[in-house]
Formats: C-alpha cells, structure tokens, sequence
C-alpha cells in the first residue's frame, strides 16, 4: 500500500446486520436523538409492523403512526410528510422496497427544505437540504439487488429529469434482520447476486493500493459467500449474500486511490476540481478495467450536471452518450475544442470493445468523438 | 395510504427483564464477595482509583421516568467492592457498561455469547477509561469462573484459568453472595 496516497474512507449509512438487528432500533433513534418514529410498510408487509413494535418493547421509542403505503400512489411523499408533520414524529423507519424507498427519501427532503423533490433542481440540492429527519431502513429483500443497493446508494433520488446527489440522503442506519428482510428468491436467482457480489469483490482485491480496510471488506464478502453456498437453509443463504453485496460494495467504492465515478456526486468540490477528476478518470481509469460505457455516460451526465440517460434500448444510449460528450467537451474546453483531442483520441482507443457489445454502436460513437476531436 | 395504527407504545418485557435484573443483582453481590475471597481479585482492585463507582445497566435505564435494571459496585478500602445496589447513586459512575437492549443482555447473561463476543458486536457501550474496562472486565471472567460450572463458564469467558482452592472458595462465594456480607 502507497502510504502518501490520499484516501478519505466514508460509508454514509451504518449497517447492522444479524440476530436482534432490529432490537437496536431504539438505541440508534436515541443516537440521533429520535424518540418518536414514523413507521412506514408496503401494504403487502403488514406483519412487520407487529415485528417492529416487539422489537420496540421494553424501550422509550413510542411509535407515531404506521402507515400502510400502496405500490403506486403518486402524492405518497406528501403524504407521508403529512402524516410525520400531525403526529408529531421525529424520525421515519421504513420497510423497503426500492419504490417506497425514493418515496420516503422524497418525504424526508419535504420535510427538510419544504418542497417535493420535483420541485428541488439538481444544483440547488446540496444547499437546500439542510436538517432531514433521521432515517432507518429495514430492507425486505436481501438477494433482490435494487432493494439493498436502493438502500446502499440513497444519496441518489432519480426523478425523471431531476436528479437530487447528496450524502445527506443517505439513510442514517439500515438494518437487515432475517426476520423481516429474508424473502429469499429462488435457489437459482440467489447465485446470481451472489456471483455478482464475489465479482466486485474480487475486483476491489485487485487493487493493489486499496485501503487496508476496504480489503479487508472485500474479503468478508468473499467469506460470506463461500458460506452462502455450504448454508442449510435459504433464509440463510439469503442473509449472507445481502451481507457480501453490502461488503463488496463497501469494498469497492473505497479502494480506488482516487475517487472513484460512483463517489463523485458525493464529492462537494467546485466545477474546476471536478474536472481535474474527471480529466484523471479519463487519463487512468479508462485504460483499466474499471467501469462500463452506461457507467461511463452515466459518470459523465453527472459531472456535465446536464442531459438525462436513457439505457432503454441500444440507441436511447448512443443518443444520452452522445449528448453527454457534447456537453462535457463544453464544459472542459469552452471555445476550443480542438484543445480536448489528445484526451478523446486516448478516450477512442483505449475503449475496449468489452465495453461495448454492438460493434455498430461502438462505431458509431467512435465516428462521433473522431468528429468532435476534427480529424 | 391508510393509518394502520396511532400511537404506538411498545410494552414491556416483563420475564426478561426480571431475569435480568435477578442476575445483575446476583453479579453484584457476587464481586462484593469475591473480592473478600480472591488474592487474585484483589490485587486488581487494588489498582482502580480511590472511590471508584462501577456499573451495569440496560438501556433505558437513566432516561427520565423508565426503569431498566442496572447494578453499581464502588471500591471501598484498599482492595475491595461494595454493592451499591440497583439505583443510580449521586455521584457519575466512572465506568459504566450499557447493554443496548434487554434482548442482548439476556444473550451475554445466559451466557449464549461471551463478554468479548458482545464487545465485539457492539452489543453494549462501555463508558469509561480503558484501563478500568480491562480490569473490570478480568474481575467479572474470575467471578464467572467461580460461580459458573466448567462447561457453562467455557461459554462465558474467553480463557478459562482455573484458580487455586476453586471448589472451596466457590462455597464461600455462594454463601456470601446469598447472605450478602
């Protein structure tokens, strides 16, 4: 390891995993001085709220409300906001899955700067949010991939066109207790999260100047696979693969020596610094095997803080690609184009064509960028 | 959207927390005896400041209006503990160990995990010096040792070192616990 390396090791959510997860619950509201929770339930769960209320037993924290949440209502944020604001609540625990998650994280930011999140541009995010309600989580799919990574990674709110990026969005504590988050997929779906998750891991490994604790992650999650796969039941088998998903996740977003493209939203940097990055992203990390084209048309919409990705079909991405390099090529050289073409030639050639599985595709972007660059 | 329910409050639990509490305050009374007993015991109070005020809860306890149990042993003399009961007395306690729930200290005193595992877990929040925190800690393995038959106290501690005159001194130990001088 590169000691001079500069390194800021950050996960925005504690995770607690395991036996009598959810008995905590208590202590960590007190920690974030909460003691009346809005409990909020997809209709189809309505047996954790009795889970949570036993969990809640022999403590202070006095439940506010249940509230039972339907799959597609559409003013649920304002709702929920409603709700909180008349019984008094302090804090919200959620039963998540993905949908309810982006509605609670839209309540919250309701409840903090007084608009929905629609009405919230993406730039004026980060100063508007100012105190949100503390937030718990208890996801109710551990091998469903959306629902812990909508957990993992709630700094992002995708509303349509409007995006909100803010670590303060994160979810103070999500908690996986295999009483409530163990609805185990299929034996065969469950190996596929858990490949995944033995994948990245692997891959945060492999950096060779990855924070010492972040190695140590990514070899925990490889464990807790390897004990997936030997585990006698499938709630078990289930509680370790969403464990390796959360410690390969953990592992990789913290192992690159420079900030990786999954951190930089989180970054409150000026626009110069964040081209500097972007500069060295595209100088070191495109010659590596470090993230895929949607990523990277992704990565780049982000920093432009322009366009929208669309990954629909193969020519929704070529058209978000293309904007996306119109806007960045602004952003970087304005009024000299010309000037950005030693890092688009490098950019061309150094796109494996892993990246992209259309060879027609591929081409047509490399006809785009060799345009932009004029030769 | 539909309000399932108001105002929610929890409930108590009733039998572990009276299981609990019944062990805390068997553990309280056994240090008090054990540190009239044990050389070993004594010498490691003999190291922990004058007056010092040691004790065990379970969260809520000292939140304003809750009862949770909880137990308080101050140093006393050169080399030995009192028990100071089951309230918070005046004075702040200079380490303090706080299970963060009733269900957890029901784990660590069923003793279905050792002190160091729960420690590890983050299962309580330990207030205080570090150099107490070990002390402590060594103190309770030797009583466990004492009180606990081998294969249960196995599951209690993490090295099990068998002091010398164990069977009779765990007669005394019960009686003076029971008794309470």
């Amino acid at each position: 390891m590169n000691e001079t390396v500069y390194r800021n090791f950050y996960v925005g959510s504690k995770i607690i995993s395991g036996r009598y997860a959810l008995e905590t619950l208590s202590f960590e509201l007190l920690q974030q001085n909460a003691r009346r929770p809005l409990c909020l339930i997809p209709e189809t769960e309505k047996a954790a709220a009795g889970t949570i209320r036993k969990a809640l037993k022999s403590t202070v924290t006095v439940i506010g409300a249940v509230l039972i949440c339907g799959r597609d209502e559409s003013d649920l944020p304002e709702k929920i906001a409603e709700v909180y604001r008349e019984q008094n609540c302090d804090s919200l625990i959620a039963v998540a899955e993905a949908s309810l998650m982006y509605a609670v994280k839209s309540a919250r930011l309701k409840l903090s700067a007084g608009k929905t999140a629609a009405e919230i541009g993406r730039t004026a995010a980060a100063s508007e949010i100012t105190e949100l309600p503390p937030q718990q989580v208890v996801p109710l799919f551990a091998v469903a991939v959306p629902s812990v990574e909508a957990t993992y990674y709630p700094h992002e709110l995708n509303l349509g066109e409007k995006r909100i990026l803010s670590p303060a969005l994160f979810a103070n504590t999500v908690f996986v207790d295999p009483r409530i988050t163990k609805k185990a997929s299929a034996r065969k779906e469950w190996r596929k999260p858990a490949a995944a998750a033995l994948m990245t891991a692997v891959w945060a490994l492999s950096d060779m100047q990855s924070h010492p604790a972040a190695r140590a992650c990514a070899l925990s999650a490889i464990g807790q696979v390897c004990e997936a796969l030997t585990a006698r039941s499938r709630a078990e088998q289930t509680r370790l693969v969403c464990n390796a998903q959360i410690f390969s996740k953990t592992a990789l977003i913290n192992s690159r020596p420079f900030p990786a493209v999954e951190l930089l939203p989180l970054i409150q940097v000026s626009e110069e610094v964040r081209i500097g990055i972007l500069k060295t992203v595209f100088e070191k990390e495109l010659t590596g095997l470090s993230f895929g084209y949607a990523d990277l048309t992704q990565a780049v919409l982000t920093l432009c803080g322009t366009g929208s990705f669309d990954n629909s079909s193969p020519q929704t991405v070529k058209n978000s690609f293309t904007n996306a390099v119109s806007a960045l090529l602004e952003k970087l050289f304005p009024g000299k184009p010309a000037a950005g073409s030693v890092i688009w030639k490098q950019t061309a050639e150094a796109l494996p064509s892993s990246y992209l599985n259309d060879t027609d595709l591929k081409n047509e972007c490399l006809a785009f960028l060799q345009s932009q660059i004029g030769e | 959207m539909k309000i399932l329910k108001k105002e929610i409050h929890p409930g108590k639990k009733r039998i572990k927390n009276f299981y609990v509490s019944v062990m805390l305050w068997f553990v309280g009374r056994a240090l008090q005896a054990v540190s009239k007993i044990d050389p070993e015991v004594r010498k490691e109070i003999a190291d922990l400041p004058e007056n010092c005020l040691i004790g065990m809860s379970v969260y809520p306890f000292g939140e304003p209006g809750q009862k949770a149990p909880a137990m308080f042993v101050r140093k006393t003399g050169v080399d030995r503990f009192r028990f100071e009961g089951r309230k918070a007395p005046a004075d702040k306690p200079d380490f303090l160990i706080t299970f963060k729930n009733i269900d957890t200290a029901m784990l660590v005193l069923t003793f279905r995990e050792k002190t160091t595992e729960a420690q590890a877990y983050a299962r309580f929040t330990a207030d205080g010096p570090l150099a107490i925190a070990c002390t402590f800690v060594r103190i309770l393995n030797r009583t466990e040792i004492y009180l606990l038959p081998k294969p249960i106290a196995l599951c209690a501690v993490r090295r099990y070192d068998s002091p010398k005159h164990k069977h009779s001194n765990r007669i005394r130990l019960y009686v003076r616990t029971v008794l309470g001088f």
